[in-house]
Formats: C-alpha cells, sequence, structure tokens
C-alpha cells in the first residue's frame, strides 16, 4: 500500500517535472516598448505600437518586407488592371482566422467598409482612392477593388487594410461598429493572439498553433511587451535576464551597457526614414538660393553621422532604401566652407551682416548639437544665428503659418506606406504645405506636376524616372537638406534572429519573422 | 559725537555678525558669486565657450588640469560655463526682487498703515496671490505666452510680493501704534513722510533679512525652471539647463551635470546663511 503511494507520488512528481520542463521550452521574447498600446483596433491604429501590437494579431491581404516588396499574406495573388484602375486578389483557400473559420471575401469587403465608415487610422490611405462600394467579392474567394482613378501607391497602402472577422464583429456589433469590443478583444487571422493586456504596463501574445501561414523553426511562443521608457528600469530589465530586446530609442549609454553584459548584441540597420534641414524658401534670408546652397555647404555632415546622431549617408531627398527610385547621379551635398563663403557672396544678402533662426525640437539632445554646430558654421560665414527650441506640439503649430516657419528646421520624416510617394507627396507637393513635414514651402508648380503624374501612372519605369527628376529639381533648389538616413538600433538577446527593418509602420515586429536560434 | 556712536554701532554689528562663522561663510559665498559674474571674461579659461563654438573632439572630457570641471556633450569647458551661469542666475534674482520687494513693501504700508477697505482689498488679494504655486504659476504663463525664461521670473515676480506683503503689514500694524508715531502725526507730518520717513525705516532690517533669503530660493526657482526646459536661448550658459543636459548621461559623465548643479547648490545655500547671519544680527523674529 504504502509502496503504491509512493510509487504514484513518484509518477506524478515526474509528470510534473516533465510538465514543468515542455513550459521551460516555451521561447519568451520580452521586449521594452517606450509609449502605451493605444489601440488594437484594426481600424484606429495610427503609431508605432498600435500596429505593433496588430500587426501580430491581425492579417491582410498582403504584408511587406525589408525591401518595400509586397508578399502574400491572406491573398495568395493578385491581379492589376492594365490600366492600373482595378485590383483582384484572390484568396488562400485554407486561411483561417484565429476562431477556425475560413477568411472569405465577404470578411474582406466588411473590414474594409468598416474602416471607411470608422475613418480612422489608416482610413485616409484610402481616402478618395477607393470609395465604399468599390470592394466587391466576386466569388467566395476572390475579392475586387476598383479605383476611382488611377493611384500608383494604391497597392502600397494594401497591407494597413488588416482583415476582421466579420461573423464575429457582427455579433459583437454594438452601438459603435464594434469599436468597443474590438478596444479589447481580437477578431483576426494573425499568428499569435492577445493572452492579456495591462494598459499602463504590459501586453503579452501566445502563438496560434493553428495559424494558416505557418512558422518558422524554432518559433517565439510568447511574447511580452513591457512599457517603460526609463533607461535605469531597461538596464536592470536586462540584468535580470528578463529582456529579449530593447527598444530602438533607447539611449547609446544603454545599448552600450546591455552588449557590455556579453547575452546582447547590437543589431543595426538603415531604414528609409529621412532626416533633413528644412529650409523655409518664402522667408528672408532662405528665400535666397544662394543663401540655401550656402547652408548646405556649411553643414558637417560626417560629424553629424558619425558623431552625433547614427545614420547612413544621404545624396538626395529620397533615401537610397528605395533602390528603384533613387537618383544615383545627383551628387551627394559635400562639407565645403570656401564653396559656402562664395554662395553667400553671390547671394542678394552678401556683405551684411544675416539673421536667421535655426529651430529644432526642445529638449532633444543631439537636434541642439547639431543646431549648435549649425551656428558655429554659419557665424563664421556672417550670418547672427538666433536659437529657437521649440517644444514638439508648437512645431507642428509654427509649421501651419509661412511667416512663423523658422528659416532652418531639424525633420525626421519616414513613408507611412511603403512608397516614395509617400515621401514626395508629404513633404513637397503644394497640397501638403501648411504641414511639420512640408516646411519649406516650396509650392512648385513644376514639381507637384511631376508628382501628380507619378501618381497617376502605372509604369513603374515612367515612376522612377519622374521621380528621379524630382530629385535633381530639389538638389538643385535646396530647399531640404538631407542630413542622413536613420539608423535603427536594437540591442537583441544573441539567441533572437529575424529582425530586418520594413519601410512600412511596425511590420517589421511581426514575430512570426522571429526565431529563436538557442537550443 | 553722533558720528562716533554711529561709527561704534555699525562696529558693533559688524563684530556680532564675523563671530557667526555661518554667516560670513555667506557673506563670503555671496561676494565670491558676484564678483566671479562680474568678472567673468577676465577670470574664466575659455570665455569664448560661452558663444557658437563646438569641438567634438574634445566632447565628453573628465575633469582635467586643461578643463577643471570637464567638458560638456560639445567640447565646451564646463567651468566657464559655469561661472557664466552664475551670471543668469544673479540676474534672475536680481530682477525678481528688484521687481517684487518694493511693489510687496509699499502695498504692505498702504494695508497696515491704513486699515479698513484698502487693508481688506489688499490683504485679500495677497491671500489668492499666496494660494498660487509660483513653479506652476510661471508654467502656466509659459504655456501661455513665448516659453522663456524672462516671461517665467515675471510671473515669479508677479506672486512673490505677497511674502513681502505680508511681512510688512505684520510690522507696521505694531508700529502704528507707537508713540513717535502718534507724535508726528499730532505734529500734522503728511502721511507720505510717516510711512516713508517714520514707519519704513524700523522695517527695512526684516525686509533685508527676508529678500537675502528670498536670493536664495529664486536661484533655485530659476534652474527648476530651466532644468524644466524654459531656459534661455542655447548657447547663453544657464545653470538649470547643464544640469537638465548632463542629466542624460549620467552616470558615466557624471561631472556635466553635478557640477552645475553643485554650483546652484552653492550659490544657494550662501543667500541663505547670508540672511540667517542678518536675521541673527538685527533680531528680527517674524522672518521665516
Amino acid at each position: 500500500m504504502t509502496k503504491r503511494l509512493l510509487a504514484s507520488t513518484a509518477t506524478l512528481a515526474l509528470a510534473t517535472a516533465l510538465l514543468a520542463g515542455a513550459a521551460g521550452a516555451q521561447t519568451v521574447v520580452t521586449m521594452n516598448t517606450v509609449q502605451i498600446f493605444g489601440t488594437i483596433d484594426p481600424a484606429k491604429i495610427s503609431d508605432y505600437t498600435d500596429y505593433m501590437a496588430a500587426v501580430n494579431l491581425y492579417d491582410s491581404l498582403a504584408t511587406v518586407d525589408s525591401s518595400g516588396n509586397l508578399i502574400p499574406q491572406i491573398a495568395e495573388s493578385w491581379v492589376v488592371s492594365p490600366d492600373a484602375t482595378e485590383v483582384t486578389f484572390k484568396l488562400r483557400a485554407d486561411a483561417t482566422f484565429t476562431d477556425g473559420t475560413p477568411i472569405l471575401a465577404a470578411d474582406i469587403v466588411y473590414s474594409f467598409e468598416r474602416l471607411l465608415r470608422i475613418n480612422q487610422g489608416p482610413a485616409n490611405l484610402f481616402a478618395g482612392v477607393v470609395e465604399s462600394g468599390a470592394v466587391t467579392a466576386v466569388d467566395d474567394t476572390t475579392v475586387s477593388f476598383k479605383l476611382s482613378k488611377t493611384f500608383a501607391p494604391f497597392m502600397a497602402t494594401v497591407p494597413a487594410l488588416m482583415i476582421v472577422n466579420s461573423d464575429t464583429v457582427e455579433a459583437n456589433k454594438g452601438a459603435d461598429d464594434g469599436q468597443t469590443w474590438l478596444a479589447d478583444n481580437v477578431a483576426g487571422s494573425g499568428a499569435y493572439v492577445l493572452d492579456s493586456w495591462d494598459r499602463g504596463s504590459q501586453m503579452v501574445i501566445k502563438r496560434h498553433e493553428g495559424y494558416y501561414g505557418g512558422f518558422l523553426a524554432n518559433p517565439i511562443d510568447e511574447v511580452r511587451w513591457i512599457i517603460t521608457n526609463d533607461e535605469a528600469t531597461v538596464k536592470a530589465l536586462a540584468a535580470s535576464g528578463e529582456l529579449t530586446m530593447s527598444s530602438q530609442f533607447q539611449s547609446p549609454d544603454t545599448y552600450k551597457a546591455l552588449v557590455d553584459m556579453g547575452r546582447f548584441r547590437m543589431e543595426s540597420q538603415p531604414t528609409t526614414t529621412a532626416f533633413y534641414l528644412k529650409l523655409n524658401s518664402k522667408a528672408a534670408p532662405t528665400d535666397d538660393v544662394h543663401i540655401r546652397r550656402a547652408i548646405a555647404y556649411a553643414t558637417d555632415y560626417a560629424t553629424i553621422r558619425e558623431v552625433i546622431f547614427p545614420g547612413e549617408s544621404m545624396t538626395t531627398v529620397l533615401p537610397a532604401g528605395f533602390a528603384d527610385f533613387w537618383n544615383a547621379d545627383v551628387a551627394a551635398p559635400t562639407y565645403d566652407m570656401v564653396k559656402a563663403a562664395e554662395e553667400v557672396a553671390a547671394s542678394s544678402y552678401a556683405g551684411q551682416e544675416i539673421p536667421i533662426t535655426l529651430s529644432y525640437v526642445a529638449g532633444t539632445l543631439f537636434e541642439e548639437e547639431i543646431s549648435l554646430l549649425m551656428q558655429a558654421n554659419l557665424e563664421s560665414l556672417g550670418f547672427k544665428v538666433t536659437q529657437q527650441p521649440e517644444p514638439w506640439n508648437r512645431v507642428t503649430e509654427i509649421a501651419a503659418d509661412v511667416a512663423t516657419t523658422p528659416n532652418v528646421n531639424q525633420i525626421f520624416f519616414g513613408p507611412t506606406y511603403p512608397s516614395p510617394d509617400s515621401m514626395f507627396f508629404t513633404q513637397f507637393h503644394s497640397a501638403a504645405a501648411g504641414t511639420w513635414a512640408s516646411m519649406e514651402w516650396l509650392q512648385d508648380p513644376a514639381i507637384d506636376a511631376l508628382i501628380d503624374q507619378a501618381r497617376a501612372t502605372g509604369d513603374v519605369a515612367e515612376q522612377a524616372r519622374l521621380y528621379k527628376e524630382v530629385q535633381a529639381l530639389m538638389a538643385e533648389n535646396g530647399v531640404a537638406v538631407p542630413l542622413l538616413a536613420q539608423t535603427v538600433q536594437h540591442a537583441m538577446d544573441n539567441c533572437l534572429q529575424g529582425f530586418k527593418a520594413v519601410p512600412m509602420q511596425s511590420f517589421d515586429y511581426d514575430m512570426v519573422r522571429y526565431s529563436w536560434s538557442c537550443p | 559725537m553722533s558720528e562716533l556712536a554711529a561709527l561704534s554701532n555699525s562696529y558693533q554689528n559688524w563684530y556680532r555678525f564675523s563671530r557667526n562663522p555661518t554667516a560670513v561663510i555667506g557673506l563670503v559665498i555671496v561676494v565670491v558669486s558676484i564678483l566671479a559674474a562680474l568678472l567673468a571674461p577676465h577670470i574664466t579659461p575659455y570665455p569664448d565657450h560661452i558663444g557658437a563654438i563646438v569641438d567634438f573632439r574634445n566632447r565628453h572630457q573628465p575633469p582635467s588640469a586643461a578643463h577643471w570641471f570637464g567638458t560638456d556633450n560639445v567640447g565646451r569647458d564646463i567651468l566657464t560655463r559655469v561661472i557664466f551661469g552664475l551670471r543668469v542666475s544673479l540676474m534672475l534674482a536680481f530682477v525678481v526682487l528688484i521687481i517684487a520687494v518694493p511693489f510687496g513693501t509699499v502695498l504692505g504700508l498702504l494695508a497696515g498703515y491704513f486699515g479698513g477697505w484698502t487693508e481688506i482689498v489688499i490683504m485679500r488679494l495677497t491671500d489668492i496671490a499666496l494660494a498660487l504655486p509660483p513653479l506652476i504659476m510661471a508654467l502656466a504663463v509659459a504655456a501661455v505666452l513665448e516659453p522663456s525664461l524672462m516671461n517665467a521670473m515675471l510671473a515669479i515676480a508677479s506672486l512673490w510680493w505677497t511674502w513681502h506683503t505680508r511681512l510688512v503689514y505684520s510690522m507696521v500694524r505694531q508700529i502704528r501704534a507707537l508713540e513717535y508715531v502718534e507724535a508726528a502725526e499730532t505734529l500734522g507730518a503728511s502721511k507720505t513722510h510717516i510711512l516713508f520717513r517714520e514707519i519704513l525705516p524700523n522695517c527695512v532690517s526684516a525686509i533685508a533679512v527676508k529678500t537675502s533669503l528670498d536670493a536664495g530660493f529664486v536661484i533655485l526657482i530659476g534652474a527648476s525652471l530651466s532644468f524644466l526646459g524654459l531656459g534661455i536661448q542655447p548657447p547663453t550658459p544657464d545653470l538649470g539647463t547643464m544640469v537638465s543636459d548632463g542629466a542624460s548621461f549620467l552616470p558615466d559623465y557624471w561631472w556635466e551635470s553635478l557640477l552645475p548643479g553643485t554650483a546652484i547648490l552653492f550659490v544657494a545655500l550662501g543667500f541663505n546663511l547670508l540672511g540667517d547671519g542678518l536675521r541673527d544680527l538685527f533680531d528680527v523674529e517674524d522672518v521665516r
């Protein structure tokens, strides 16, 4: 009797140990984010953490790879009509939502209509391009998008349309189109499902075993996002062994401390986020092209890139990451104080003290350093510099009026969809004037026309030709001085593989792309 | 005879003051700070480092013989910038007090001497202004107007007078009942004469003590404001801004925030010790 009890206890203990062993083999990735997750409703997502959660919980017809190319996700293939005004997607027959029900064309139509009805988040990407009713289900696995006009960047915006399960959302519709329900619940087909979410502190997602898209070998079983922007907390989490991957916004000091621990490596990759000096072309003295060129010559690019803020060199207003559209013939701007002095002498402001304002985001140390560097160089050329640090919310305000826009502005801009159109239209087209992204006040009809033509053609070669021409013109008028293309940095556990920067929102944090290389 | 008496009186005061070691330390700190600020261009090793100078090869250098306080994130000498930073701090204390002290004193005199409605109106206004924390007021003003240190300090000055009004009011209430004031009234002296020639001189010692203590507080508030990003325009050196900028490099480059922070502590402490010493000297009771 006693013997049997002992035996069964031993068996039980063994079983428990085995279970614990199995649980221990789960790979958990813990990453910090510097801000909270605002929403997980795919019709409302807007910032980097929103997208980070959404790309894991929901799938789209297609997703984006690190070169900005579309790769099939729910759709297995698509056909674009010759005039580029109709796109027909063929869905995967085996695609299912995480509750096991198949993804049908009706779900795509429903998700799109819901996005337009709520009219937040990614809805603006489709505004004026695809109207309500223009997305139709041809049969259960075929869906057609009819565009109101030829809009070349349309395909690049497709990944932003994330697909919800229409039956589930209808059942929990409430009075607000399911917004209340989808704020805390997920009705998607992503590789991961929501496990827990404490709005102020963390979000945990778990791998959905039955994911139709499949996983890499040794996939990540669980992802924990811990919300903290405190450098000391990040270091403490790393030291305790909890942190697997840092956010991309830590200080150089923290990265160094983490690498020194031995468990982490630095992942550093070029992005298509550009950093510019935007010069107000409608205010004295930067209304003179010679003064603008003088500023470009007086910029110490190497020091900025190598000492102050890590980045890749940028030769035109378009980061080289847009390889097919990037104009290799445009000469890179150079640091040359002699030529800068010549340009000043050739300007209409020659021979006098030239007042100029340099603006940057207050409290951002590296921007202040760049501004001081510019001041030192410009004052030696006879400029009278006024530094104008502004909090970010005021930058957006002063950018609305040409009179309040400072002469020189340090601005970061990255594409919101993987198309050069996102870079050109949003920054340099007259329609975008009055925003922080277009503080140049360029308003040049020739450039507007080129951008419009590129948007209206489906021919990629023609687009490339047009965009290259825009880059040449921009180098000529000198309103935007390209400083660098940002480098994205993460301290990452040596066992975690798969990070590749993607030129669209947070698609690089889709954890299905990652794997664990240690036993 | 009276000159001799006056001389011996001030000598006695100085003797009593000089027997108080903390007071003397305070006086020395204040005098040294003011002299350093005035003579900054002549005594600092790199006077051009307050302007548009960057030297990225020499950034983040620890304290050494060439740079006693080390260098900051763009390679400027911190000692030079700290000494020039004293100018901003002392100037701000001066601006606030030159506005607040006379204004508060006059209101206190009027309220204390005339009583009645004058008193009620002035003292209730004082109570309202006292209820507003100066730092919050400065941040609010900065949000409405241009966010500059000068606006913030004007906002502080607009609240700081209340302390002097309260102080002078309570003293005038006591003094106005004294016989020499009654005598002056009987002789037909004008109100102005009584207020400014009979009563005010008897409040001066208390006001001096309070002003000296205030200088320390105003310097601290000014530093807090620039720490919060309401500092003056770079590259002009400012102690609070230096502490705030340097804090992002803690603990590795500790000198970049710790040494300017020590300078703030030093000056604020100097004014406080001096104020305490004066209080003991004049035997003023009701000044904090």
